[in-house]
């Protein structure tokens, strides 16, 4: 399986988005996982941020 | 982690199973915040057939020096600034967490999070990791356990049931460090920028450490029912 992209969905400020494989060589369809929280929460980052 | 239910769940029963993949790190406050939350959401869950909490490893810093040294000054090397503004932020971080009933230490160490990993990994092919994680979480964020020190980290371990000399001889060599790499490469792939980052039944996914109600209402979602 490739690697999945992430994408707004529309409307583009209702928090939610959507993830979404690019496809493989077999005929299953991709996944989707959708992504309930705004990717800017509460988090710490990969440069070491942590942020509310 | 054991699955628990309440006597009153938020949501209706079901028969699906509730499966959650957290992409966490020790050294996140943010991690030990959200990890408190996600549990009080899964004990008010509906009842469901079985519920299985995976714990993914996601290390924050690679670069960052094994030895430990105060958070504030880890803060202060990365980002600049003075030692007093970053014991302010730990402050006021410690302020959200012991208001949620855990225990926030500013005096804690901070280091390179590679080994805890590994040893989390050993622990999970003893099936004790999610009980060792929250050990080893509650008690560096308490200010009461050095998980840098390979001494403690190899008892704690044993008491959540990872034979010492596994651990002795995981720490002495490189033994899971391929793995922890795969998992951080693959929560990158799904797209990970910071953690925590829980996975819902493959279907549904919270970044960052959300609320009790969004806990709640991504468990309902994953299982199908009304939140």
């Amino acid at each position: 399986m490739t690697a999945p992209t992430t994408q707004p969905t529309e409307p583009a400020d209702d928090d939610t988005l959507v993830t979404t494989g690019d496809g493989d060589s077999h005929d299953t369809p991709p996944p989707t996982l959708t992504l309930i929280s705004a990717p800017d929460g509460a988090l710490c980052d990969t440069q070491g941020h942590c942020t509310e | 982690m054991s699955p628990s239910t309440s006597s009153e769940p938020s949501t209706p029963a079901t028969d699906h199973p509730l499966i959650i993949e957290l992409w966490t790190d020790l050294g996140c406050p943010w991690c030990y915040i959200g990890k408190h939350r996600l549990e009080q959401a899964i004990a008010a869950a509906a009842p469901v057939s079985q519920v299985q909490l995976t714990l993914r490893s996601f290390e924050l810093d690679p670069d960052m020096s094994a030895t430990a040294v105060p958070i504030p000054e880890v803060f202060v090397a990365k980002h600049g600034g003075t030692t007093e503004q970053a014991r302010r932020m730990e402050a006021q971080m410690a302020e959200l967490a012991q208001a949620e009933g855990l225990p926030y230490s500013v005096d804690r160490p901070a280091a390179n999070t590679f080994d805890v990993h590994r040893v989390l990994h050993l622990a999970r092919a003893h099936g004790v990791a999610a009980a060792l994680f929250s050990t080893l979480q509650r008690g560096y964020f308490a200010g009461e356990l050095n998980p840098f020190d390979k001494d403690e980290l190899v008892r704690v371990a044993a008491e959540a049931g990872v034979p010492a000399e596994e651990t002795r001889a995981t720490l002495s060599g490189d033994t899971y460090a391929q793995a922890v790499r795969d998992e951080r490469a693959a929560g990158l792939a799904l797209g990970i920028q910071g953690v925590p980052f829980a996975v819902f039944n493959g279907t549904h996914a919270v970044a960052g450490a959300t609320s009790f109600e969004g806990y709640t209402t991504a468990i309902a979602q994953a299982l199908g029912v009304p939140a």
